[in-house]
């Protein structure tokens, strides 16, 4: 177990910036998740720390000491790949043991840890297949367990599931979830996929075109994402923003005011607003609009509505009944409302 | 079941026909040569006045050539030259790749100049060696006396074991692009994300190399192994330049001999007979290293 910081982490490939001023520190024992979307600097982040490539300038320090010249070996990290990276002409046996191999520990040693890892991963029928020869998940299972026979200080996953189907790659995030609560390795997770980040981690870092644009609990950066950016990447259905203006008594969104309590402080930029679906309601109350689109996905209907001059989608519990072109009343909870400022985009605090 | 197997049938029919033009070319410029220079070697060709001749002569002509001294030295020799010239060919081919595939070795620069000796006519490049080796004027005995290595001029292709010896390097300079090339698409294939893994798992160079590269290259080596042996065997036209099989016969080897005996001494069943023993050797190399293409069995299947 270690912490992890990255101070003033830059990285440039030729004149292209793929990581500016990254700071994160990862305390001892958590599960952080990198979350952004391609280009945004996850994976050259990852691959620093792990030392697989250099730092053009800042400093890595694992457990306080700066890491900056150890090779990936020393700096005692693991490392989990996308496409698991098995070696195809070893057994699942010998792919695990490698790198008990490579230090040259005894044999009965190596076969006595191999053991304890398949079993604690349910791969102990297949120790003498090769790679090839195995599904993807189970594939991913010897990845993992090459990770953890090292029994290395920090974990790192660079999006692991990305060759899985939906299934699978729900069922291997528990099991990493459960490895994680088991083991407590201090573990480092870089995905595309902002579901996978918020039911995994215990602190998210979204990233923005090489920076940090919010570190912080999955609570937080859902229910107070840090800006226009986050708030769109995080949350299923995506928020829904507005760029309409304040008006006596609320905030007007094309024909619909909504009203605000008069004590809310406005601010002297023009602000944006953004709403989630769970505090868009439809029913007896509110104003009119026009049903779009009805997307049932199991325990809820993502319904969207038009108005004129805007659209925003509610979240109805169950399968709704509701028709396209029908006329409903929406009401939307001014509780949920996010502000953000139209030209920084940086999410405003107005109470 | 009917429809399927009616089906099935006029697939089949008009496969054939699809795959006749080539297996009739094949047949022809395969199977022809084959089946008649075996049916030459159990026969006594004669040139006379009245033309050719052809008598039955059993196995005499394979009896012979292994009571024959010189054939028993040829095959030794085309052993010798196969497995030294396939061994340096090797080694350097793979050493040539490594270093084209290095960051450093990637312009296209290094791969067009490494093509140069490939792509050399067979006798323009046996021509220039000739001149590289020439005893008086060559420049590989300038160089060497220049360099003050030695003190006189050396008869490279006139002395018994040191002619075959630098046929073969001139041999080795011709074949190691073909070979590089294959090795470095070879390279090329290993996922990058395999030396990562290694890397991690703590494998210094010489330890990727190993565990990584040499695995990863594991059918390429084998081809090159099976390709070059086959060139090496069946090398002709190097001697045929440089020395023609002198000094002494040194540097007569299988294929050489056969021609000799064929065209030279106009023994033709027994250039067949030299011929077909150069045929099975080579076709059991092939049998031997297509057998080591097959992919690893696991130990154990269970679960």
């Amino acid at each position: 177990m270690a912490t992890l910081e990255l101070i003033n982490i830059h990285k440039k490939f030729g004149d292209f910036v793929a990581v500016e001023g990254v700071n994160l520190r990862v305390e001892e024992g958590e599960f952080v998740t990198l979350l952004g979307p391609s280009g945004c600097g996850k994976s050259t982040l990852l691959n620093m720390t792990a030392g697989l490539e250099d730092v053009t300038s800042g400093e890595i320090r694992i457990n306080g000491k700066v890491v900056n010249q150890l090779g990936p070996f020393e700096r005692d990290v693991a490392m989990v790949f996308q496409n698991y990276a098995l070696y195809p002409h070893m057994t699942v046996e010998e792919n695990i043991g490698f790198s008990l191999q490579l230090r040259k520990r005894p044999r009965t040693e190596i076969q006595d840890k191999v053991q304890k890892v398949a079993s604690m991963l349910e791969l102990e029928k297949f120790l003498h297949r090769l790679p090839r020869e195995l599904s993807g998940g189970q594939q991913q299972r010897v990845a993992i367990g090459r990770a953890v026979i090292r029994e290395p200080s920090i974990f790192l996953f660079d999006e692991p599931f990305s060759n899985l189907d939906a299934a699978l790659r729900l069922k291997t995030r528990g099991e990493i979830k459960e490895l994680h609560q088991r083991l407590g390795v201090t573990s480092i997770f870089v995905t595309h996929d902002q579901e996978e980040a918020l039911s995994l981690s215990d602190r998210i870092a979204v990233l923005r075109l090489g920076r940090l644009e919010q570190f912080g609990t999955p609570e937080e950066v859902y229910s107070k994402p840090a800006s226009k950016y986050v708030a769109k990447f995080i949350g299923t259905p995506q928020m829904d923003l507005f760029a309409g203006e304040f008006v006596e008594g609320g905030y007007q969104i094309g024909s619909v005011k909504i009203a605000l309590p008069r004590s809310l402080k406005t601010a002297n930029t023009p602000v944006d607003v953004g709403i989630r679906a769970e505090f868009v309601t439809l029913g007896d109350t509110g104003f009119d609009a026009a049903i779009r689109l009805v997307q049932p996905v199991g325990p809820f209907t993502y319904v969207t509505v038009d108005w004129d001059g805007g659209s925003a989608t509610a979240r109805v519990n169950g399968v709704s009944h509701l028709k396209p072109k029908e006329t409903i009343k929406v009401d939307i909870n001014p509780n949920g409302l996010l502000f953000f400022d139209r030209n920084s985009e940086k999410r405003l605090d107005l109470v | 079941m009917q429809t399927s197997n009616n089906y099935n049938r006029s697939r089949y029919r008009l496969g054939i026909w699809f795959t006749a033009p080539a297996v009739i070319v094949l047949l022809i410029v395969l199977a022809y040569p084959i089946i008649a220079s075996l049916v030459l070697s159990f026969l006594k060709v004669r040139f006379g006045g009245d033309g050719l001749t052809f008598a039955w002569h059993g196995v005499t002509n394979y009896t012979d050539l292994f009571t024959n001294q010189l054939f028993r030295e040829a095959l030794f020799r085309s052993v010798y030259f196969t497995v030294v010239e396939v061994a340096a060919v090797i080694f350097l081919a793979l050493s040539v790749a490594l270093m084209l595939n290095h960051p450093l070795g990637r312009s296209a620069f290094y791969r067009v100049v490494l093509l140069v000796p490939w792509a050399l006519s067979p006798v323009a490049n046996a021509v220039l060696w000739k001149w590289i080796y020439n005893a008086n004027y060559g420049i590989l005995n300038q160089s060497l006396i220049g360099l003050g290595l030695i003190k006189e001029n050396i008869i490279w292709l006139g002395t018994p074991w040191l002619a075959l010896n630098m046929i073969l390097i001139a041999d080795v300079w011709k074949a190691v692009p073909f070979i590089a090339l294959l090795m470095l698409a070879g390279l090329q294939n290993i996922p990058s994300y395999l030396y990562k893994a290694a890397r991690l798992d703590g494998a210094n160079a010489w330890q990727q190399f190993v565990h990584v590269t040499l695995p990863g290259l594991k059918t390429t080596l084998v081809i090159s192994v099976v390709l070059q042996s086959i060139w090496a065997l069946k090398v002709f036209d190097l001697i045929y330049v440089l020395t023609k099989g002198s000094p002494a016969d040194s540097t007569v080897l299988l294929n050489y001999l056969s021609w000799r005996e064929t065209f030279s001494n106009l023994d033709v069943g027994y250039g067949a007979a030299i011929a077909n023993v150069l045929f099975i050797l080579m076709f059991m190399l092939a049998l031997v290293y297509i057998r080591a293409l097959r992919p690893r069995q696991t130990a154990q299947r269970d679960g």
